[in-house]
């Protein structure tokens, strides 16, 4: 697109003109956030949330760590929200690779049923789940919530998948099995390659989705020590009164790694998406 | 390289024989079993994980809808009896109807917004615009922010002394501030416009990937044959955007007609003022767990019920939405 | 003989050495649930005072401890003790599972003050646990605004109109109300029937009456003449906008519960320095709305039950109610001779002997559907939509729904 269009200047005043609009909506909570993260005391931020902080406090920063434990909580969130996609990205291109290529009996019942957890939230299914994760023994522990996120995100991830597996031309599958491959060879080698942007926006969503999640730990974990940072952020609510200079200074500090994991996911649309092979 | 003999190595006729029943043997199954067996090993770890951990719950829920269950304790049967109360009594389905309505109301305003100026910001930037990787950046930031701190920010800039107000008054727009969030009229838009703020930067991903992914070959031949910019757009690009908008929708469906984090931390489960922001996620968390005071009687058999009723309102869009993005190809 | 009793002796102190470092072992840690995080150094004190028990506090935020609550008693890692919400529907709820049972007669609750009990009474009349903490709901007012145009504390309705008149010519808003909050309108109500009303609300309490009939009537009417001196934004204001403003001074008077005095609430938040100044709704009731907040509870399925009996008769004594008063900061359920050091502490315990009101709408029997009624209608007001007649009606009708 870029080559074939090309902007004349006064074009490209008129789209700055419209973007930085829209930069100006999006960047003004931020500043919010940011100037009242700053403040020395949780009255500041009420009395004159608009007005920059009397003096800028970086301790804030330094005390939300402290106080709700972020590099401990850190440590937790990291290791379900990475594992969560790990888990998603790989069952989910298996079995949408499957369902999408092979023909077989079920094949539309199995689908179906998958885009039945598509449409019914399992936020919904919290005490019959419980009983499950607790049955298995898994109550009380990370691989519990790993396996939960994941198989919540199975049923979008399934339905990306597809899409994306439906939409990829026969040819190079069919060459390869008449030279003998497997299934795991051409799931592995040749089918997944293709299908790159769509992994990036399932593992996008899966990791934002686990980094924010706050219900399942709350209601399965029982361990301080295996509390993700959302948990963690709770120090912070007092009965009284949330002290939201440290929220916000928390909060920023959360985000980060999801804007990472975003740059990383990004790059991977583009390059995916600008890449050779046999398109339709 | 050296491999396995196989018989044709040997020309000796009875060696050839001996060899390939041999081979027949340790090869054990054959390549269609062997694919077979595979496809089905690729297949089967993702239903387990969904079957178990999702589709059960999801199955136990529709059977609690059967019951009446105050959370602890024990639980009673009655059959259909809330699915009744929740269509006939008065009191239950008038909520029903109305939470209906808003819900409907606000999926409208977020997805006007998620597919219009998503697909503007989209194709914005999706030529060689100045400063297109910051640009990207900002506008997904608001995506992974947790929805409390959108909730209090969004607040603060519709509160009756902040910017928008002063702004307004100081244009002579109007002459009192506004109470965005104390009408009846304007507290569900207002929360919905919240929403649509943190969300809109994913959908400008996708339909930008999807505009990206769009052959450079068509659009040459396009250009070749003397269409102009806006021509080339509406008949090349847009049709490829079919499968984004289908996700976004299906998306945006399921999250506005089940969750409600922004109103339930707004206006607490009563989705005041008198129930006009009360969308269907809100009347469930208020059945499920009860009001804002916090000693409120749990009737989770009544809120599984309000969840079928919800699924099978979405349901026939939902599968019609999937059903033609499959047939599409 | 010299030799037996020798032997004696020796076996004697022997057991006794055997038996001290076993009872300092015996110390048993029992652990409480609670969603109120003041409760951490009350425990930590009774914790030393007693040899034989170490309390460990768990605390969720207020809108998940419900659900985690239930979800923990049906497991095994349930607390041994937890602090439950006031009123029957709570405590019928985790009675009828067979999480609490009534009272074991070790559980002295003589010194309790007996209105209270209702906190921890189910509808079978039974007591389950110990209550705690009174509150108050009652005018909450920046002195220095009063003490700038020289206004003393109003006694009677036409005065209190006088007040406001004079602050609304001083421009300060004189009542600050949260038209966006509704249970905080629902404890509006209860506060002004308990001072405008008092004891002509038995007959609605009990609901022998509806809200329509004079006693309620005469509350919304009086309401309503205050039109005038309301915040004009009061659809839109929230809790914590109300309480912030009366601490920047720009309203003078919310009517709010005593919790939020304490020294950690948005109030003393907004501003550390400023001087607030508690006094009763004036009216013809002449009361104040108090309730307990909660009770404690044993779970009865605790692998501890005897250690968490014998703490739960201690909440019951007056040596706890002292602790509770000196390290939580809120007014004890213990009827008499608690010292009350907090600032507006003593005030408040005064209000409650003298003045409590005993017929309990918002926090009593009813307590769920009161607010789901009152609060919206409440807001139908402040927004126009009704009059003080409709918004008795409104309520009325809420109830005849309801079928109470």
């Amino acid at each position: 697109m870029e080559r074939i269009f090309k902007l004349r200047p006064m074009e490209q005043v008129l789209v700055q003109f419209l973007l930085l609009a829209w930069a100006l909506v999006v960047a003004i909570p931020f500043g919010l956030a940011f100037i009242n993260s700053m403040k020395g005391s949780l009255g500041q931020v009420i009395r004159a949330p608009f007005s920059l902080p009397d003096s800028w406090q970086l301790e804030n920063y330094a005390a939300a760590w402290e106080m709700a434990n972020f590099s401990g909580y850190f440590m937790n969130s990291l290791i379900i929200s990475v594992g969560t996609v790990a888990v998603a990205v790989l069952f989910s291109t298996m079995a949408a690779f499957v369902l999408a290529r092979v023909e077989f009996r079920g094949n539309r019942t199995l689908f179906i049923l998958f885009m039945i957890g598509v449409i019914v939230p399992l936020r919904l299914a919290m005490a019959p789940l419980f009983v499950v994760v607790q049955n298995l023994d898994l109550l009380n522990s990370l691989l519990g919530i790993i396996l939960v996120q994941a198989a919540s995100m199975m049923p979008v991830a399934v339905f990306i998948l597809s899409t994306f597996f439906k939409h990829l031309s026969p040819e190079i599958e069919q060459a390869a099995r008449v030279d003998g491959a497997l299934p795991f060879q051409i799931y592995w080698k040749i089918v997944l390659p293709l299908v790159k942007p769509a992994i990036a926006t399932v593992a996008l969503l899966s990791f934002v989705s686990a980094w924010n999640e706050y219900l399942f730990p709350l209601l399965f974990l029982q361990d301080r020590s295996l509390y993700p940072l959302t948990l963690g952020l709770q120090e912070f609510q007092n009965e009284f009164a949330i002290q939201w200079h440290m929220m916000f200074a928390g909060l920023i500090i959360m985000m980060a790694p999801t804007l990472i994991a975003f740059l990383l996911a990004s790059k991977a649309f583009i390059q995916g998406l600008t890449q050779g092979g046999i398109k339709e | 390289m050296p491999h396995a003999p196989s018989p044709d190595d040997y020309s000796d006729d009875l060696s050839a024989e001996l060899l390939r029943s041999d081979v027949k043997k340790t090869q054990g199954l054959s390549f269609r079993q062997k694919e077979k067996l595979q496809y089905a090993l690729l297949l089967i770890p993702g239903c387990l994980l969904y079957g178990i951990f999702n589709l059960l719950p999801l199955i136990g829920t529709l059977v609690l809808s059967f019951f009446d269950w105050p959370g602890i304790g024990p639980a009673t049967f009655v059959g259909f009896d809330n699915f009744t109360k929740l269509l006939t009594d008065a009191y239950m389905s008038d909520q029903l109807w109305n939470a209906f309505q808003q819900t409907f109301v606000f999926f409208v305003i977020c997805i006007s917004i998620f597919l219009g100026l998503g697909t503007t910001f989209a194709l914005l930037l999706s030529w060689n615009t100045a400063g297109k990787s910051a640009y990207k950046l900002l506008f997904f930031m608001p995506y992974p922010l947790a929805a409390v701190a959108v909730a209090f920010l969004g607040q603060l800039i519709v509160d009756v002394r902040g910017p928008i107000n002063q702004l307004m008054m100081h244009w002579d727009l109007i002459s009192a501030p506004l109470m965005f969030l104390g009408e009846a009229d304007t507290a569900l838009p207002t929360i919905a416009l919240f929403q649509s703020w943190q969300k809109l930067g994913f959908s400008i991903m996708l339909i930008l990937s999807a505009i990206l992914g769009v052959r450079a070959d068509l659009l040459e031949a396009a250009v070749l044959d003397g269409a102009s910019r806006w021509q080339c757009i509406r008949h090349v690009v847009f049709p490829v955007l079919a499968p984004a908008f289908v996700l976004i929708t299906i998306l945006t469906l399921v999250d506005v007609f089940n969750n409600a984090e922004y109103v339930l931390i707004l206006m607490g489960p009563d989705a005041g003022p008198y129930y006009s922001t009360d969308i269907l996620g809100t009347f469930q968390y208020r059945t499920a767990f009860g009001t804002s005071g916090g000693s409120g009687t749990a009737d989770l058999g009544m809120a599984a019920a309000i969840g079928m009723v919800i699924s099978v309102l979405i349901l026939p869009a939902t599968i019609y939405l999937a059903l033609r993005n499959m047939r599409n190809r | 003989m010299k030799r037996k009793s020798g032997m004696t002796a020796v076996s004697a102190l022997l057991g006794l050495l055997v038996a001290t470092p076993i009872s300092a072992f015996a110390e048993e840690t029992l652990t409480l649930w609670t969603w109120r995080k003041q409760e951490r150094p009350l425990w930590e004190a009774v914790s030393k005072a007693m040899d034989d028990v170490n309390i460990k506090v768990e605390v969720f935020k207020g809108v998940d401890y419900n659900s985690r609550l239930r979800l923990g008693l049906q497991s095994d890692n349930g607390p041994d003790l937890f602090q439950g919400r006031p009123g029957a529907s709570f405590i019928d709820q985790y009675a009828s599972a067979g999480v609490i049972t009534p009272l074991p007669a070790t559980v002295d609750l003589s010194g309790i003050s007996p209105a209270t009990l209702v906190a921890a009474t189910g509808s079978d009349g039974k007591v389950y646990g110990v209550p705690f903490a009174v509150q108050t709901v009652q005018i909450i007012y920046n002195k220095s605004i009063f003490e700038k145009l020289n206004l003393s504390e109003p006694q009677t309705p036409e005065q209190f109109l006088a007040v406001m008149k004079t602050l609304k010519e001083n421009r300060v808003i004189p009542l600050e109300v949260p038209g966006r909050a509704g249970w905080a309108l629902a404890m509006m109500s209860a506060g002004l029937e308990a001072g405008l009303s008092g004891e002509s609300m038995k007959q609605i309490a009990s609901r022998q009456s509806p809200f329509t009939a004079e006693a309620y009537q005469q509350v919304a009417d009086t309401f309503a003449s205050w039109k005038p001196y309301i915040n004009p934004s009061a659809a839109a204001q929230d809790y914590n906008g109300m309480r912030a403003n009366v601490a920047l001074g720009d309203s003078a008077m919310i009517i709010d519960g005593l919790w939020s005095t304490s020294p950690l609430s948005t109030i003393a938040q907004t501003d550390p320095s400023v001087e607030l100044g508690l006094m009763p709704i004036p009216g013809h009731g002449g009361k104040v709305y108090a309730f307990a907040d909660g009770a404690y509870l044993v779970n009865a399925n605790s692998a501890k039950r005897e250690a968490a009996d014998k703490l739960l008769a201690f909440t019951a004594t007056k040596a706890f109610a002292q602790l509770f008063a000196d390290h939580v900061g809120e007014l004890s359920t213990y009827a008499e001779g608690i010292r009350y050091q907090g600032k507006y502490q003593a005030e408040a315990a005064s209000f409650v002997s003298q003045h409590a009101q005993p017929y309990l709408t918002w926090k009593g029997p009813f307590n769920v559907q009161y607010e789901e009624i009152v609060g919206p209608a409440y807001q139908k007001f402040l927004a126009g939509k009704v009059d003080a007649k409709g918004l008795t009606q409104e309520i009325e009708n809420g109830f005849q729904a309801k079928n109470l």
